[in-house]
């Protein structure tokens, strides 16, 4: 499938009666359903850039092409119809109900009732607008809730690309905290070619999946998946925008399947009593783990095992402990390093999809995935 | 042309009399035909006005076009006085043998209406929010569906409150054509204070007004069916807090 990528090449803003351009030459490729996000500081052109693809603002030199297509063969109307825009200001129409306010492009391009009224149904569901919410007006609605009519609305058409300017700017962090989940959730249904523009660089880091770096005057900066982009800053203003708790952000996008899993201190339960010596002398752990039928069962303190001494027959005659910290494999490394913190073992363990012992995580693993 | 004068009648002794009891009344005309005239004369320069301001505003405003002129027409129309262009109307009509009425009337009343209609308008138009206009434009909207479809229904409460003002206006004005020859409800002052007769004068001025405020009361109704419903201060439910609460709680909490 040939998907929609959007290309700036040696896109040039300069406003009428300004010496400095706002967006210097500027050459960025937005990926086939993909977020990209654009990133910067007040007068970095993120907006203007932004606007330039659906000619909202016209560039002074260079081309944009949607698809292999410069924006500027087809009709503006054309152009615009076939994009979803959302803006932070959200701009519903206070005299139309919601049903209608998402309706607005389908209805613009000549869809028949039925089409319609089966596609705005189609859309609340997906984006969680209750339908008895259809008939009312934008001004009876929440904030988060107007959000949600915004990005239905620029869906309503099934556009192939859509633009968001600041969406979540307006909302308290909670409902903004939601509507990033809900949106990175309706992107793994939809999809879409995303561009959004932020000033918040965690907004950035957790959903694009190519972040775009922009200085004043438009100047790119780097352009980088989010993980390399606090990994690796390309230059001194990246690493002071990205934050001074560039590895803290780092936690959030690594997933702990990502890391080197050791099998840790942990033998199964039908092992000798020596071979479970030998774990513990080997990785120095003051616990052990046991496990049975590739389940892990829990902990027995290492000095347990050593007052039993030569009288034990087997490990099974131990008391286990349940362990208190496991995660599962595709958890973030944040959640697996706040699990360590709390479990007396240091280790939190991994569960794999079947729910069978997948290793251990430990603070030096996570520094080891980080360090990569 | 008919006799304005009955042949015979009574002296009305108080305003309520006068207009109660026809048989006091010297003028032979009926009252429903003098306010159908009125209504004639004012409802005419009032069309017009809205037929001409309305839509020049509406495109004036959208292209931002009349940001000086706009506020020049509120002055002029408050500066030169209607008397004067009725009087203008009126002599231009007659130099060129058209008579007094009803043309020169319905025009001036249209020049008088003009002003608080375009000016409301162009206001309204301006005031509709950017992100709204600018989100239909994003969405692919021309800039006539933009007009149409978002800028005059977001801009409907306004544009109303100035037809009512302009309407009101027109119609306590119209009496003023009586001065110059025409019927209407004008006539009975106009009459009444060449015969002295306070209670004519009276019975005139209360019809006037009432004709006023009658109009003003059914573009109320009008307002009401024509403004989208979700722009109504007070729609299914209420849409914001009441200003008397906001002003009377003090700081809200909110939950």
């Amino acid at each position: 499938m040939t998907g929609t990528t959007i290309e700036l090449r040696g896109v040039t803003k300069t406003f009428p009666g300004s010496a400095t351009p706002a967006v210097a030459p500027l050459d960025l490729t937005m990926g086939d359903g993909e977020i990209t996000v654009l990133i910067g500081p007040s007068g970095c052109g993120k907006t203007t850039t932004l606007r330039m693809i659906n000619r909202l603002t016209n560039p002074t030199a260079g081309v944009i092409t949607i698809d292999g297509t410069d924006v500027r063969e087809r009709s503006l109307t054309e152009l615009r119809r076939g994009i979803g825009y959302v803006i932070q200001q959200i701009g519903l129409f206070p005299h139309r109900t919601v049903a209608q306010n998402i309706a607005t492009v389908p209805k613009l391009v000549g869809w028949d009732r039925a089409r319609i009224k089966a596609r705005v149904a189609e859309l609340a569901e997906l984006v969680g607008i209750e339908p008895a919410m259809l008939g009312r007006y934008p001004a009876e609605l929440s904030g988060g809730q107007q959000q949600r009519v915004g990005v239905a609305r620029a869906l309503a058409a099934d556009p192939p690309v859509l633009l968001m300017d600041e969406p979540f700017g307006a909302v308290d962090p909670i409902v903004r905290a939601r509507l990033q989940r809900e949106l990175l959730a309706l992107q793994a249904r939809v999809h879409k070619t995303i561009v959004l523009v932020t000033h918040d660089i965690d907004e950035a880091v957790l959903l694009g999946d190519k972040v775009a770096v922009l200085n004043v005057g438009g100047i790119l900066e780097q352009f980088a998946a989010p993980d390399d982009l606090l990994a690796h800053p390309a230059n001194e203003f990246v690493a002071d925008f990205v934050g001074h708790e560039r590895s803290i952000k780092r936690l959030s996008l690594s997933r702990v399947e990502d890391l080197d899993l050791g099998t840790g201190p942990v033998v199964d339960r039908s092992a000798s009593v020596d071979e479970a010596h030998a774990v513990l002398a080997r990785t120095g752990s003051t616990w052990l783990g046991l496990t049975a039928d590739q389940q892990f069962l829990g902990w027995v303190p290492a000095a347990e095992l050593a007052v039993a001494g030569a009288g034990l027959d087997g490990l099974d005659a131990l008391e286990v402990r349940p362990p208190a910290a496991q995660v599962h494999r595709d958890a973030t490394l944040r959640e697996a390093l706040e699990l360590i913190l709390t479990s007396s073992s240091s280790t939190a363990v991994v569960v794999n999809d079947d729910g069978t012992y997948g290793g251990t995580v430990t603070l030096e693993s996570i520094r080891g995935g980080l360090a990569r | 042309m008919t006799s304005l004068i009955a042949a015979t009648s009574a002296e009305p002794t108080n305003a309520w009399q006068w207009l109660t009891d026809s048989s006091t009344r010297e003028i032979s005309h009926s009252i429903p035909h003098n306010l159908w005239l009125t209504i004639e004369h004012a409802g005419g320069g009032a069309l017009i006005a809205v037929a001409v301001g309305v839509p020049l505003a509406l495109v004036l405003a959208h292209y931002r076009k009349a940001e000086v002129l706009s506020a020049w027409i509120v002055n002029l129309g408050r500066v030169i006085p209607t008397i004067t262009i009725l009087a203008v109307f009126v002599v231009a009509s007659l130099r060129n043998g058209y008579g007094f009425a009803p043309w020169p009337i319905i025009f001036a009343l249209a020049l008088l209406a003009l002003p608080p209609v375009f000016a409301n308008t162009y206001t309204a138009i301006r005031q509709v929010p950017a992100d709204a206009v600018g989100s239909a434009r994003a969405m692919g909207f021309g800039e006539h569906q933009i007009m149409t479809n978002v800028e005059l229904p977001l801009a409907l409460p306004l544009i109303m409150a100035g037809i009512r003002v302009a309407v009101t206006q027109v119609v306590a004005t119209e009496a003023l054509g009586a001065l110059f020859g025409s019927e209407g409800l004008g006539i009975y002052i106009s009459y009444g204070l060449s015969v002295s007769d306070i209670y004519q004068v009276q019975g005139g001025a209360i019809l006037v007004a009432g004709t006023a405020m009658a109009a003003d009361v059914v573009l109320g109704l009008v307002a009401r069916a024509v403004v989208p419903t979700g722009m109504r201060r007070s729609g299914r439910r209420a849409l914001r807090t009441p200003r008397w609460r906001a002003l009377t709680t003090g700081p809200v909490v909110h939950p």
